[in-house]
């Protein structure tokens, strides 16, 4: 097996480095190569542009859905159809599952009805509730 | 511990924006270059209608649209560089860029192997000692005092800038300047290399 990093290998990254050099004069170099700077940075540029957008977009979506797949004392929002969301509003705006939600549903009802609000407010909304301090028991 | 990972990540890509990506473009070119100088460009054309900058602009096009190709571990101008020079080895192998992941465990950075046998040692210094001969043969080595100086003081393992300003009394800004000559007759050297029937790569 050929032994790793010989003295030629060592000899040919020393030529190669250039980290003291300014970009200017590398830019210059290349030219002289034909190598067309220009048009490189500026794809280069495009592209990084695009790909933070990408990976930030995912970094995002990926935060959303592990808290709307976070289970809380209501069960796993994520789950629950519209249908079961509103009826979960009725059972803490009569107080079964404790006064605090009570107030809380009550409260907030007086802005806008559960019925007005779509389903992902229903369930941001729940996960907030949920986040409650429990005076149930 | 999802949600430690996620942030992990959000810091990492705010790392790689802040980075200068119009520098790293340039010296990765530069760096392509000389890859390409390597296997005989511009004398030979590179497969597949290439360019020094294609090579160069296809790692960094991949490493943005890739997940997990950035390892902290290493420095990233090292990961990119690497993932250039292993394109350069797919292109003239097999004649296709192969989809490289930036870092193997099992590809680490270059280390003095510190297993040789004497027998391995030998051949090493006698393949680099070919070179700095052949170097020091070259018309334009014999025409230049300075840049003979810069390759005895090579071949007396001088690795550093620091060492060569020392070692050989010039300005820092020659030796970079010299440095680029060498690099620009390195290629015809390695050939000679070849030929001659060293190891050489």
């Amino acid at each position: 097996m050929k032994p790793k990093n010989t003295l030629l290998e060592k000899l040919e990254q020393t030529l190669a480095s250039h980290d003291n050099e300014t970009k200017e004069q590398t830019i210059a170099n290349l030219r002289a190569k034909g190598i067309n700077t220009d048009a490189l940075i500026a794809k280069v540029r495009a592209t990084v542009q695009k790909g933070y957008s990408a990976k930030l977009k995912k970094i995002v979506e990926g935060e959303k859905s592990q808290i709307s797949q976070k289970p809380n004392r209501f069960g796993n929002l994520a789950t629950l159809t519209r249908e079961a969301m509103l009826q979960l509003v009725e059972q803490l705006r009569s107080g079964a599952m404790g006064a605090g939600f009570q107030q809380a549903v009550v409260a907030r009802c007086r802005n806008k009805q559960p019925t007005e609000l779509t389903e992902d407010e229903l369930r941001t909304w729940l996960e907030d509730l949920g986040e409650l301090p429990d005076d149930s028991e | 511990m999802k949600g430690v990972a996620t942030n992990m990540e959000s810091e990492q890509l705010e790392f790689l924006r802040k980075q200068n990506w119009d520098d790293i473009a340039v010296k990765l070119a530069d760096w392509s270059v000389w890859c390409a100088q390597l296997f005989g460009w511009p004398g030979r054309l590179l497969p597949m209608g290439k360019t020094p900058e294609d090579m160069a602009y296809d790692v960094i096009h991949a490493f943005w649209k890739e997940d997990n190709t950035y390892n902290p571990k290493w420095a990233l101008m090292t990961q990119l560089k690497r993932a250039v020079r292993r394109n350069y080895s797919n292109l003239f192998r097999l004649e296709s860029v192969k989809k490289t992941s930036f870092f193997d465990e099992d590809d680490p950075p270059d280390v003095a192997d510190e297993s040789l046998t004497p027998e391995e040692a030998a051949s090493i210094q006698n393949e680099f000692d070919s070179a700095i001969q052949a170097f020091l043969q070259h018309p334009k080595v014999q025409r230049s005092d300075d840049l003979q100086l810069v390759v005895t003081a090579y071949g007396c393992g001088f690795w550093e800038e620091a060492d060569l300003v020392r070692e050989t009394g010039l300005k820092v800004e020659r030796i970079y300047q010299l440095k680029r000559e060498l690099k620009d007759i390195y290629p015809s050297i390695k050939k000679q290399l070849r030929q001659d029937g060293g190891s050489c790569p």
